[in-house]
Order: C-alpha cells, then sequence, then structure tokens
C-alpha cells in the first residue's frame, strides 16, 4: 500500500447524502454526468489516486527536480512523469472544461471531490496539471486567436502559469515593475522579472504558457495598472499548429525549499536575452480582474490540497494507533501484569485522534459545501442569468477555504505526527512530509493575513455584511431547528451561543472600522484581529457543517444498520467539536472586545 | 479475432467476507474481480495490435453483476453480455461453468480469455471446465501470451520449478496471471463510453440451459460456515539473564531446531 489514504465514503457522504447532489447530476448543464457516472469518476479517480498518483511521492521528494541554468532547462524524476502522465492520460480534467473545448461539465463539487484525491495522493500532480483549467479561462477571456490557443493548449496537454509575484512586490501585487512596451504590430514585448512562479520550467509537455501580469508602459500605478498578457514558451503558428520560435521567457533560478520539492518554483526573467512576446488577453486591460478569476481558483486548490493532506495524515496516524501497543489501560496504570493495550484506549490519544478527525471532515464538508456554492454559479450561468448571492457566499467562504484550511491542517498535521511518538520523525512514514509539503498553503496565493484581511475588509465591510448575515441567519435557524431529533440539542445550544459571539466580533470590527474615518488609528483594532475573526468564523462554520452531518447521520442509523460505524463516528465528531471547540469562540470575542492600542504603541526597539 | 473475456462480480477484497443466511458469499458492495482485469487487458492488447478485433465481456451474476459488466467496458471493448437467471443463485463452479459454456456457444468467440482464479471462490477450475464443454483446448495460467497470424495462441506458464511454453490452435481458452501486465485505469472517455456500449441480459431458457442442472439445488452443500478462531497471542520471553536458553528450549520443544 502506498501512502496515500483517500476517504471515498466522506466524499460520497457529503455529495450524496449531505448536499443532496443526485438533484442536479444529470441535468442542466450536467446533462451528461448523472450520478452513476459521478460514482464512477470519484471510484476510478480513487484507484488512480491511491495508485500510480501516489506512487511517486517520496521518490519525486527524495530527488527533485534538477535545474540546468546554462540551457535554463528542467528535468524531472522519472517517477513523477509516470504518475503526471497517468493523470493526463485518464482524462478527468475534462470534467472542468466547456463543451467548446472538448470538456464534460460536471459540477464543481464533483470536480472538487475529484481533486482532493489527486491532491492528498500527489499534490503536485494536479499543480502541474493546470493547463486546462487556465486554458478554460483563456477561452473565456481572450480574442479568437487567444481561444484558438486555448483549444491547442487542451488537445496537446500543454503547461500553464500564473505569473504575478516579484521580488519586490509579493502580497502587494501593486507594486509589480514588469512592464509591457506596445508593438507595432499589436503584439507587445514583456521585460521583468518574476520570482516564484509554479510549474513555470519542466520537461513533461512540449510547451508552457504563462499568463503574466505587467503594466504597459504609462498606465497607472497600483493594481488598477495591470494588464494581463499570455506569453508562450514557444510561438505557435495558429493556422498549422506548429511550434515555432523560442520566446524570450526563461527559467533563471529554481528554488529549493522546505516541501513540494517536486513543484518547481521559479524564477521567470522576460525579455533579457531576446524579446517576451506577450498577447494582451481579451485585447482589454484588465489584468488584475482577469487575474482574481485565476486566484480564486488557486486559492480554492491550496485550500483543498491542505485539507486533504490533513485528511490522509490522520488515516495514517489512527492505523498507526490502532496498531500500537503500549502501556496499560489508564484504569489499571499500577498492574504490571495488565494486558498491553492500543494507544487508541489511551484517553490523551483519542483526544488528539478526534481533534485531528472532526477538521479534517469538518474541512472537507467546508471545500465541498463551498463547492456547491459554486455549483449553484455555475447553474445560474448555464441558464443565462446571475445569481449574485451565491456570488457573494462564495467570496466569504473563499477565504475561510484557503486561510483556514491550510493553517488548521498544518496545526493538525503536527498532531498526527505526535500520535506517532517518535516514529512519526522518521521519513519510514509518510507525516513528515506531509508537514514540509503542507506548509506552503498558508504562505502562497495570499498568506493567512491576506486571507484574514481579504474577509473582513472586501467580504464583509464592503458586502456591508450581506453574505455573512445570511451565512449566520442559517446557522442560527439551524440551531433553533429541531435537527437530531433530541439527540443533538446540546450542540445545537452551543452552535448558537458560538454564532452570537461570532456576529458580536464582526459587529465590534465593524464599529472600529467606521470609526476609523474619524480616528484613522481605530483601524489597527481591525487589524489586530482580522486573522482571529477568520479563525472563529472557521470554527464556526466548520461546527455547524460537522452538525448538519450529525444531523443526516442519525437518520441514517434510524433505519439501518448499514455503515453503523461511520455514521456513529460522524455524530461523535459533531459532538466533540461543538463542545470543546465552539466553547472557545467566547474567549476570542473577549479578547477581540478588549483590543487596545498598547500593541501598536510599543516601540520597535522593545520587540 | 472476437474475443469473450470471462468476468466475475465478487465482494470487495479489502473487507471481511460476509455471508448469508443460505451460507452464499454476500455480494452487496461488489466489484470486478481484480484477477479479472488482468484477461480483459490481454483482450484489449490485441484490440491494439489485430485489426477488427471484437472485445465482449461476458458474466454470470446477480443484477448487480452488471456492475462489472460496466467496469469491464470502461476500461474497453465493444460489447457485453450478462446472464442472470433467479435458479442460478447458489450455483458452485461447475453449474457456473455450465452456464458460461452455453453462453459462449452462443457468442462462437476465436478466443476465451479468463483470469487465473476468481478472488472470492478462488478454485481456478472453471476455464479448464469451459474448455472441456467446449472441447477447446487450455492454455492455463498464461503469464505471457501473444497470437500469430496463423491462428496460434502461445503463453507462457511459470512452474513450480520450470517454465513452460505451449501453444494451441485457435479457438482456445486462456487463463492468465497477475504477473501478464498491469491491467489499465478506465479512462474519462472509457466510462462515458461505456455507458452507450450494448450490454445484453440473458435468461437460462434463452440459453436453452434447464433450471434443475443450476442453481442451489444442484451444488455441493454448504453446511457451516464458521470464523477461524482469532490467533492466540505470542509467547513472550522476558530476558533476565536466561532468555537465550530459554527462547532455544522454546525452539527445541517446538521442533524448530
Amino acid at each position: 500500500m502506498g501512502h496515500y489514504k483517500s476517504n471515498l465514503r466522506d466524499l460520497e457522504f457529503n455529495l450524496f447524502e449531505v448536499f443532496g447532489r443526485r438533484e442536479i447530476l444529470g441535468t442542466g448543464p450536467f446533462a451528461e454526468v448523472d450520478e452513476d457516472t459521478a460514482r464512477s469518476v470519484l471510484d476510478e479517480v480513487n484507484r488512480l489516486a491511491t495508485g500510480p498518483i501516489a506512487d511517486s511521492f517520496e521518490d519525486a521528494d527524495r530527488h527533485p527536480p534538477v535545474f540546468d541554468p546554462a540551457t535554463h532547462d528542467v528535468t524531472m524524476p522519472e517517477s513523477f512523469k509516470r504518475s503526471y502522465q497517468a493523470w493526463v492520460d485518464a482524462e478527468w480534467w475534462r470534467l472542468e472544461l466547456q463543451p467548446e473545448l472538448g470538456g464534460t461539465p460536471a459540477p464543481r463539487s464533483l470536480v472538487w471531490a475529484m481533486a482532493e484525491m489527486v491532491l492528498g495522493a500527489n499534490p503536485a500532480v494536479w499543480m502541474f496539471a493546470c493547463g486546462p483549467a487556465f486554458a478554460r479561462l483563456l477561452f473565456e477571456l481572450g480574442t479568437p486567436e487567444q481561444k484558438r490557443f486555448a483549444e491547442m493548449a487542451v488537445e496537446r496537454h500543454w503547461g500553464a502559469t500564473m505569473v504575478l509575484t516579484e521580488p519586490d512586490a509579493g502580497s502587494d501585487v501593486g507594486a509589480g515593475r514588469t512592464k509591457a512596451i506596445a508593438q507595432p504590430d499589436g503584439t507587445w514585448h514583456i521585460e521583468g522579472v518574476k520570482r516564484f512562479i509554479t510549474s513555470a520550467e519542466h520537461d513533461m509537455a512540449e510547451n508552457i504558457f504563462h499568463l503574466v501580469l505587467a503594466r504597459p508602459e504609462g498606465a497607472k500605478p497600483g493594481t488598477k495598472g495591470l494588464s494581463m498578457f499570455l506569453v508562450p514558451k514557444f510561438l505557435v503558428d495558429l493556422e498549422t499548429g506548429e511550434l515555432g520560435e523560442r520566446n524570450g521567457v526563461y527559467v533563471t533560478n529554481v528554488e529549493k525549499k522546505m516541501g513540494l520539492k517536486v513543484s518547481t518554483t521559479c524564477e521567470l526573467t522576460l525579455g533579457e536575452k531576446h524579446p517576451a512576446i506577450g498577447y494582451l488577453v481579451g485585447d482589454t486591460h484588465d489584468g488584475i480582474r482577469q487575474m482574481f478569476m485565476v486566484i480564486e481558483h488557486a486559492r480554492m486548490m491550496v485550500g483543498a490540497k491542505a485539507i486533504a493532506t490533513l485528511s490522509t495524515g490522520y488515516l495514517n496516524a489512527l492505523e498507526f494507533a490502532k496498531n500500537r501497543l503500549q502501556g496499560a489501560d489508564l484504569t489499571r496504570a499500577g498492574d504490571k501484569t495488565a494486558p498491553r493495550v492500543p494507544i487508541t484506549h489511551h484517553p490523551d490519544v483519542r483526544r488528539e485522534l478526534m481533534l485531528q478527525k472532526s477538521y479534517a471532515e469538518a474541512m472537507r464538508a467546508l471545500v465541498l459545501y463551498t463547492a456547491t456554492i459554486q455549483d449553484q454559479i455555475q447553474i445560474a450561468e448555464f441558464e443565462g442569468r446571475r445569481d449574485e448571492a451565491a456570488e457573494a457566499l462564495n467570496d466569504l467562504l473563499l477565504p475561510l477555504v484557503k486561510g483556514v484550511g491550510s493553517e488548521r491542517s498544518y496545526e493538525l498535521l503536527a498532531r498526527s505526527l505526535q500520535t506517532l511518538g517518535g516514529s512519526g520523525f522518521l521519513q519510514d512514514y509518510p507525516i513528515e512530509q506531509y508537514i514540509r509539503d503542507s506548509k506552503i498553503d498558508s504562505l502562497y496565493e495570499g498568506t493567512t493575513a491576506i486571507q484574514g484581511q481579504d474577509l473582513f475588509f472586501r467580504k464583509v465591510l464592503r458586502n456591508q455584511g450581506a453574505a455573512l448575515g445570511s451565512l449566520l441567519g442559517e446557522i442560527k435557524a439551524f440551531a433553533a431547528s429541531g435537527a437530531g431529533n433530541g439527540r443533538l440539542k446540546v450542540e445545537r445550544a452551543l452552535l448558537d451561543e458560538a454564532a452570537d459571539e461570532v456576529k458580536a466580533m464582526a459587529d465590534t470590527m465593524a464599529g472600529w472600522a467606521i470609526s476609523s474615518m474619524e480616528t484613522p488609528r481605530e483601524v489597527y483594532k481591525v487589524g489586530l484581529n482580522t486573522t482571529r475573526f477568520l479563525m472563529a468564523l472557521g470554527d464556526l462554520v466548520l461546527g455547524w457543517l460537522l452538525l448538519r452531518q450529525a444531523e443526516v447521520a442519525l437518520n441514517a442509523l434510524s433505519v439501518s444498520e448499514q455503515d453503523k460505524d461511520f455514521y456513529t463516528g460522524k455524530v461523535g465528531a459533531a459532538a466533540f467539536f461543538a463542545q470543546t471547540v465552539l466553547p472557545r469562540l467566547a474567549a476570542e470575542r473577549r479578547v477581540l472586545a478588549a483590543t487596545g492600542q498598547d500593541l501598536m504603541d510599543l516601540p520597535e526597539s522593545s520587540f | 479475432m472476437n474475443i469473450v473475456v470471462c468476468v466475475k462480480y465478487v465482494p470487495d477484497t479489502g473487507s471481511q467476507p460476509r455471508f448469508t443466511a443460505e451460507h452464499r458469499v454476500d455480494r452487496a458492495g461488489g466489484r470486478l474481480s481484480e484477477l479479472d482485469e488482468y484477461a480483459v487487458e490481454q483482450a484489449l492488447r490485441v484490440v491494439d495490435t489485430v485489426p477488427g478485433t471484437r472485445v465482449t465481456h461476458l458474466t454470470v451474476g446477480p443484477p448487480a453483476a452488471a456492475e462489472a459488466l460496466r467496469r469491464a467496458l470502461a476500461m474497453g471493448g465493444d460489447a457485453a453480455v450478462h446472464v442472470s437467471d433467479d435458479a442460478i443463485a447458489g450455483s458452485d463452479a461447475p453449474a457456473t461453468a455450465l452456464i458460461l459454456a452455453a453462453a459462449l456457444r452462443r457468442l462462437s468467440p476465436d478466443l476465451v480469455l479468463c483470469a487465473m482464479a476468481s478472488t472470492d471462490g478462488g478454485t481456478s477450475l472453471v476455464p479448464a471446465m469451459l474448455a472441456e464443454h467446449l472441447e477447446m483446448p487450455q492454455l492455463t495460467f498464461a503469464s505471457e501470451m501473444s497470437l500469430d497470424e496463423g491462428g496460434t495462441v502461445r503463453i507462457r506458464r511459470e512452474a513450480a520449478s520450470e517454465v513452460r511454453h505451449l501453444a494451441a490452435g485457435l479457438p482456445a481458452v486462456v487463463s492468465v496471471t497477475d504477473r501478464i501486465g498491469d491491467p489499465r485505469y478506465p479512462s474519462f472517455k472509457g466510462i462515458m463510453a461505456a455507458k452507450k456500449k450494448p450490454l445484453e441480459t440473458w435468461s437460462l431458457a434463452d440459453l436453452g440451459v434447464p433450471a434443475g442442472r443450476v442453481g442451489a439445488a444442484a451444488a455441493t452443500v454448504v453446511d457451516q460456515i464458521t470464523a477461524r478462531p482469532p490467533r492466540a497471542a505470542g509467547t513472550i520471553v522476558p530476558d533476565e539473564g536466561e532468555g537465550g536458553r530459554r527462547l532455544a528450549g522454546f525452539l527445541s520443544e517446538q521442533k524448530f531446531i
């Protein structure tokens, strides 16, 4: 058996039992993908993920890609190439594409369920294979020529990148200095150095296309002045499909990293040796809005990746704990003749395991719940309308998926490792690599600090609390319902209190934000609490989703004995989370309410 | 070339075997036998090399067994035949072979491919029984298989002390081992295409097999099934200076040394 332990049962539970996806499968935009097909997809992707995709996970970490500065080429490990090829050949990525690009559209919820297994088995496979997803966007935004380019990119499995970051423009994207110079033939020459570009060079595709943010000469400073350009590694004859000259975009360094080593993180130099020819995407200067469509996809991916890793980390820890005999039962601790028991019998190990289980399963539910909101957006688009409420809710949930997903996963993977004791520190088990590979998730595509600010300033404040209000309303309504037939009474009361705490936190922060218009320093108090609020809202939503699962599980338990352990575990996880995690939100609210200016007044020299 | 692959719907090997009240294998939540995937793969490799090859998957089993056929079709092939009839329930290997043989006569294959065994019954006998019924040569336990243009099938069989290379004229029955080459994973296109491929269901009457010759009444009777007792705990020899001696004593008592 390989390292990856998937949880197909839980994916299906979410999709079919909790979120009722059979109602939309086989209908509207998803006519070709019915429930049977969806189940086959999950089943086959599970086999592929646990088999050939997971196979190179360890080898590719120990033998990472090799960069040759003289030729600017990267040689990928052979083991990883096989995993990548298995994914490309199986063509499940067609479920992400519109029919015009040779796709068979599936609900986003099915796509993200499928993605979880690949991201858990070998995340870089999914990342290198982002070509179709980026081509879909190029097809949506592009000129007729760019649409043709997108078709070729899909047919011929070209790689793709998103190119924003520069050495002095990280979180502050608007500080980007890479410039675009208009040419008489309508193309642009791009000049500058970009950094931290994922998948910018490898030897697994004949071409790679970069979506690059650059500032046209004379354009405004800040993010508003940025435009998005299509910059292919090799120029393409759109008539014949033949690859032409090498474009002037070269990888000039590949970073040495803590983890996720098989994913090439590149420095990309444009227009230094010879011109890097770029094509203005959609022939319109609207770069930051266009790039945000890519970024949102990437943020969802990062959260899903982190959570998938926690899930396999927990399941590895669980298997170890069940088989590890150590010590006697605590009630017979003084009795030398007492039999040795598996460590799952020890209260502290149980608590640690249940914390991992409840978060891993709650965050899987968060990814899939968010994806069901994206399903709604897809259906609305198919019907030629906009579902603005769903769009606002999706916007609100994305920083939770990304920020909470990555922070909690990294934190809890340390608990998974801890479950193994000293063995966890060894490379004999995959958890040390999970920890190294998942640390990046709280960093790239916007750090947790950025997610917290995005959540509060853009998704709550600018939205005037509409999406947050309706989400809290839904949670309060569930708390007040009869869900669980009396079995979840205590837990629903705890959820109700937690919702009030989070509401109070948001109100207090909004108050500071308003008074900052008169007294600018008041905004510091908001800034001191945006991450706290992000994590608190995350816990609340996770607790709610677990209780929704428990309600479904109790109903299932009342009608049959089938999958009794699975459903009992659902009720147990929801109760544990409500009783041990949700009450902490009261303390968070107190800390938040007491925020002053002390920390901001403290001289830097006193740190 | 007309190839028929015999496949079976079996319980998931990952879970504990379950039995019904009549001591039959409980196939709920079953799947295509993993060993059958190797036979399907061999058939599909012939498709890649011999133009005009047609592959049909054949199974005998309850209604849910159609799932095994769908999965085989998702891997590849053209059509599937499901022999299903209430009277078949409880059939043993000879009865299953009788039904398969009747269906095979109707399909008149040039080559019948089987796995070396099913992952549940595990008798390995059905391919030989089919060859007998159909009066075809049998080439069993193939770890390699090739076809030549003259209509000869050749296999390599790895026996305990020697390797045998065997050949027979077509039509023939071949069973393959899990060393013959990894089966492919069904692709997205495979899954979508499988939904549109023909899957016929035949009854015993369609095949002219008398119900009395199959099913529980015609089968070996399973009287009782009991779980094996759990393994007894091992003996731990604490080393208090005498460990080596006591260990040697234990091994000698057990006649290991």
